[in-house]
């Protein structure tokens, strides 16, 4: 089909890359010598030769290359690890690897290597016809390697005339033609590539292939749709959330794939707005890319994966393997064009997973049992509901939590349910609901009481979850899946990331409770209800803020009740103040959530207000407290050395939070202070769980040089933008003075009160100047020695200054564990303010997430 | 200072919308809308996550009070520009100010609403209103210290109809605050409304016309300096 565009659109371009782009005519005929050469190398029809190279133009000339002679391709991963690569190699018995230069050697195999930017060259010599193959819909096309849940990956065997199925179909669903672009950014080792790189291809249209990095960066993949004037793309929901955590918000002329996981209606509902078409795709490899899908609209309720596509059959089959109806919960088959020959070499898990299809009047029709768990819709559409393998076994029931959750997902009340087994005390498993209302109910209790009488009635009572969890959330893996092990244990949800002050006594909610009950004219405020929902208004804020003052001799800013929108919120607030004035350092940026908060050391004496809008784009559950300097209240003395300063904030933690482990960051000057605090915690025997820097550097010093000399590079290297960001705070009163609701301590406010109004000048209050000073000379005699552990180093992309170490700004020999580095986008500055935080905040949230599950 | 300027606080006269062409030069449009007999009008208007989002309010009034205002300003800035209500994608710049993501044209509004009354002005540029209800009962005396300086205290408290002097500054400084997009402060005493014009320290002049709307409503206005004739329309 593709020679046939060859000829027909002989001179349109057919592939372009980072600039460079060849036509059709060159596509077809570099393709076919290549073709001539593996030929001439004694590869024959039904071989198999592995393909190892980086995604250009040339991993496509070597993929139609490959297949015009008959043979399979395996595309192979460089990321993927040396054993599984000789694993794939040998299970598939590959005759042939193609590889390029750099990867040469990369793995030992009976395979020959034979190196792309050779061949290409050399088989220039080659005839440019095509090869005299005739290769059938019967022979394999590809073999793509999943992982299996257990042990090896299984090389699923694809054959042409399922692809032919798709594409045709696909191009004539989205008349696709000659004046589409495609952007194809997915790897080759997933088999959706296939899609991408051959789709356009067969219509004459031009596709435009990413490089890895530039597949994973939402700004460029944003950049590249508008200068490519791309109107076609299939992603996964982790690149689409990318893309609009990069800010995508006006609505672009592109019609949109989604698939490879479940799309959530959230997500959908953003996409609709901006695309001109969302497609929701759904299909396992075994069946060739895709089995169903469905166009999705605004007006739709639930997000389905619609009904199978052209020659495709769908079953959803009970244990027996008998039909279910509408409405039913089962596992998902499919059947039809697009099933495999099976797993390579692997017949009896072949076996297994393709079994007979009994439903058709074909011979020897196989269906594929996906794993799936779903249903069919009243109007024919299936609606999929999980994995088989979360399936539970309590007291010897097999329980399917999917359909305890669907049960739950039609209650009034509830936006999103997830079920799992917890057995937080051995030999004594039970099911837990976690569940994500929509509304904030004033009656928790009542409402898990009310949806347990409603699982009564449509199931058995083992399948009751005996312990409900209501949440804002769900914890997230950093690919976007569920992490179901962050998720909390039910007895023991706290509020705070201090025990002591969830459990503190509740005569402050007692007080605001009846505050508001008055205020607001409503007798039964929930404590978990929000101020905005019971139709409170600023005027009603003004009050409620006043009146609490008198009464407890605590001033809040009146935008507090904006972030602490509810009672128990607003209670915590009052309490922290009350507490923080033990401890002078530490600030809650956003108190609530119950995972270990994270701690975060300004750089200089104004940066908490920098932070407040990064916990908005991290995890509900994340609290994050930040660290300023003694001294700016103007009434403390500075701390003098590094030490002394680190000691101080070790002390104000482990009042707040003694058991840890610890998650601690720095912003500039704070990084070498949280470097100092993590060093203490470790030598105190306490579990520092992450170390990050927020682009602090600390430039190429000479660690063992004279003082003085150390003095001035120090000083050079982090004050000059210190007074920069200071600088540009005091410019902006206007924000400075509305970020007051995340600020509870008095001193504080006054303080700010007077900077408001320090207008447009950059003169800084005396004492402040000192605290700089004080840092400058702890910076001077503090001996910087290696850490212990990894750090986590979160560096921006645009540098407006000049740095001597741009890589590891400095930090390289001082982690024994190394250093792992997360670029964001913006500047030392923008990083941390919109649109940038966003980015930062849910690197920086995967990042916790991640050393949290570190051993 | 003991006697505010109190600007024309007569009875606007509202014209029905029905007579509305839609145009919209430099000035300014002003539509009330009455929640309780509009707000079925719109229950067709609200995106999915906007529907959420109002069943999440407590009561029927709120609920409808958010359904008025979210499907009244999509429906009119339909009107505008041409195009359907639910095209357009709401958006909340720094404190909260709404505007739209993608409104076509230079399309500003702002929205207020209380007690039976959805208000909404459409403009060329940034505009901020406020409407607030009287409540006789009030008890504003306790909030003065928190929301006025001395010159707006006095002006209050030697009025003969203290109260009325207390809504006309508070939807002042409240329509005000919303124009230059500042959200609620602490510091309201530092914005004095006191005077019909109001100077940011970056020179700026707004421009705060206040009225009363049938005995017992305030509403206030803030546009800048300049701006064309304000019309007032009634959704009916």
């Amino acid at each position: 089909m593709i020679e046939q565009q060859a000829v027909t659109y002989a001179h349109k371009e057919a592939v372009r890359y980072n600039g460079t782009s060849i036509t059709y005519e060159q596509l077809n005929e570099a393709s076919n010598q290549l073709a001539a050469l593996i030929l001439s190398n004694g590869i024959q029809t039904g071989d198999s030769v592995g393909l190892l190279v980086d995604r250009s133009q040339n991993m496509l000339i070597a993929l139609l290359a490959i297949l015009k002679c008959g043979a399979a391709y395996i595309p192979l991963d460089p990321e993927y690890p040396k054993q599984r690569i000789i694993y794939m190699l040998e299970n598939s018995g590959a005759k042939l690897v193609l590889t390029e230069k750099k990867y040469s050697g990369h793995f030992i195999s009976h395979a020959n290597e034979l190196l792309l930017e050779d061949a290409i060259e050399k088989a220039k010599t080659f005839p440019a016809s095509n090869p005299a193959r005739n290769v059938t819909g019967a022979d394999l096309a590809y073999i793509i390697y999943t992982s299996g849940s257990t042990g090896n990956p299984k090389g699923v065997m694809v054959e042409h005339h399922s692809i032919v199925n798709l594409l045709w179909y696909l191009r004539s669903t989205h008349e696709i033609n000659e004046r589409d672009r495609l952007l194809a950014i997915t790897t080759i080792s997933f088999d959706i590539a296939v899609l991408e790189l051959f789709l356009p291809l067969i219509c004459g249209a031009l596709v435009v292939i990413t490089d890895a990095k530039v597949s994973r960066d939402g700004f460029e993949l944003l950049e590249i749709i508008q200068k490519e004037k791309i109107n076609l793309m299939q992603a996964t929901p982790v690149t689409w959330k990318i893309m609009l955590a990069a800010g995508w918000e006006d609505k672009i002329d592109l019609t949109i794939f989604c698939c490879g996981e479940a799309l959530s209606i959230d997500l959908a509902m953003k996409l609709v707005q901006r695309c001109s078409s969302l497609y929701n795709y759904y299909g396992p490899t075994e069946t060739t890319v895709y089995s169903t899908g469905t166009q999705i609209h605004l007006s739709d309720k639930i997000i389905t994966i619609g009904k199978p596509l052209a020659n495709t059959q769908v079953y959803i089959l009970d244990e027996d393997l008998q039909l279910l109806p509408a409405d039913t919960v089962g596992e998902v088959y499919i059947g039809g064009q697009g099933v495999a020959r099976g797993y390579m070499n692997m017949p009896e898990l072949t076996a297994e997973r393709f079994i007979n299809d009994t439903f058709s009047t074909g011979n020897d029709q196989k269906i594929f049992r996906t794993g799936d768990i779903g249903k069919w819709t009243g109007d024919g559409t299936i609606y999929l509901m999980g994995r088989a393998d979360h399936q539970i076994k309590i007291r010897g029931f097999r329980i399917e939590p999917g359909e305890i959750e669907a049960c739950l997902l039609t209650q009034p009340g509830i936006r999103d349910a997830l079920v799992i087994a917890r057995e937080d005390t051995p030999g004594n498993k039970s099911l837990v609901a976690y569940i994500i209302c929509t509304t904030r109910s004033k009656d928790p209790a009542g409402n898990i009481q009310k949806w347990k009488r409603s699982l009564q009635h449509s199931m058995p009572d083992f399948m009751i979850p005996p312990e409900f969890v209501l949440m804002d959330s769900f914890p997230l893996l950093p690919n976007g899946k569920i992490n179901r092990a962050a998720l909390p244990k039910p007895e023991k949800r706290l509020h705070a990331g201090n025990g002591k002050i969830a459990e503190h006594d509740t005569s402050m909610e007692k007080l605001v409770t009846a505050i508001w009950a008055e205020l607001l004219g409503i007798d039964d405020v929930g404590l978990d209800e929000d101020f905005f929902d019971l139709g409170g208004h600023s005027l009603i804020a003004v009050q409620i803020m006043t009146r609490l003052e008198k009464e407890t001799g605590k001033r809040l800013p009146i935008a507090a009740l904006f972030e602490a929108s509810t009672i128990r919120k607003l209670s915590l607030f009052l309490e922290v103040g009350d507490v923080a004035t033990l401890w002078e350092s530490l600030v809650p940026v956003k108190a609530s959530g119950h995972r270990p908060p994270l701690y975060i050391v300004h750089g200089d004496g104004l940066n908490v207000m920098v932070f407040n809008s990064v916990p908005k784009h991290m995890d509900a559950e994340q609290p994050v407290f930040g660290l300023q300097p003694r001294g700016l209240n103007g009434i403390d003395d500075p701390d003098e050395s590094m030490e002394e300063i680190a000691a101080n904030y070790v002390a104000g933690i482990l009042k707040h939070n003694p058991e840890g482990p610890y998650f601690l960051a720095g912003y500039s000057f704070g990084g070498i202070v949280a470097f100092e605090m993590a060093k203490q915690l470790k030598a105190a025997g306490h579990e520092v769980k992450m170390l990050a820097m927020f682009d602090t550097s600390v430039g190429n010093i000479n660690y063992t040089g004279s003082k003085a000399k150390r003095l001035w590079e120090k000083i050079m290297l982090q004050f000059p933008k210190m007074l920069f960001i200071g600088g540009s705070l005091f410019k902006y009163p206007g924000s400075v003075l509305s970020y007051q609701g995340f600020v509870v301590k008095r001193k504080w406010h006054t303080l700010m009160s007077k900077l408001g109004l320090a207008k447009e000048s950059e003169e800084m209050p005396d004492y402040q100047k000192r605290i700089i000073e004080k840092q400058a000379l702890a910076f001077q005699n503090y001996n910087m020695t290696p850490y212990d552990g990894t750090i986590d180093l979160f560096r921006v992309r645009e540098r407006v200054y000049f740095l001597d170490d741009p890589i590891y700004l400095g930090w390289k020999n001082l982690s024994t564990k190394g250093i792992s580095i997360h670029q964001v986008p913006g500047d030392h500055r923008t990083f941390l303010l919109p649109p940038y935080d966003k980015v930062f905040a849910q690197s920086l949230q995967s990042t916790i997430d991640e050393r949290a599950n570190d051993q | 200072m003991s006697i505010i300027s109190v600007p024309d606080l007569t009875t606007i006269e509202w014209q029905p919308l029905a007579d509305h062409t839609f145009t919209l030069l430099d000035g300014i449009d002003v539509v009330r809308v009455n929640i309780d007999t509009a707000s079925s009008f719109f229950s067709e208007m609200l995106l999915p996550d906007e529907v959420q989002k109002m069943e999440r309010f407590r009561n029927l009034q709120s609920r409808n009070q958010f359904l008025t205002s979210r499907g009244a300003v999509r429906y009119l800035s339909a009107k505008y520009t041409g195009r359907e209500p639910l095209e357009f994608s709401w958006n909340e710049g720094p404190n909260k100010k709404p505007h739209w993501q993608n409104p076509g044209n230079e399309l500003y509004f702002n929205i207020a609403h209380s007690g039976s009354y959805v208000v909404i002005c459409f403009g060329r540029t940034e505009m901020g209103i406020d409407i607030e209800r009287i409540q006789n009962e009030f008890a504003y005396e306790e909030i003065l210290n928190r929301c006025f300086d001395i010159d707006e205290i006095n002006a209050i408290r030697d009025a003969p109809e203290p109260l009325a002097v207390f809504y006309l500054l508070w939807t002042r400084k409240e329509s005000l605050l919303k124009a230059v997009g500042m959200g609620i402060l602490d510091d309201l005493t530092k914005v004095s409304c006191i005077n019909d014009v109001y100077t940011t320290e970056a020179g700026d002049e707004w421009l705060l016309n206040s009225f009363v709307m049938e005995d017992n409503y305030l509403l206030s206005l803030a546009c800048k300096a300049g701006t064309g004739l304000i019309r007032y329309w009634d959704f009916g």
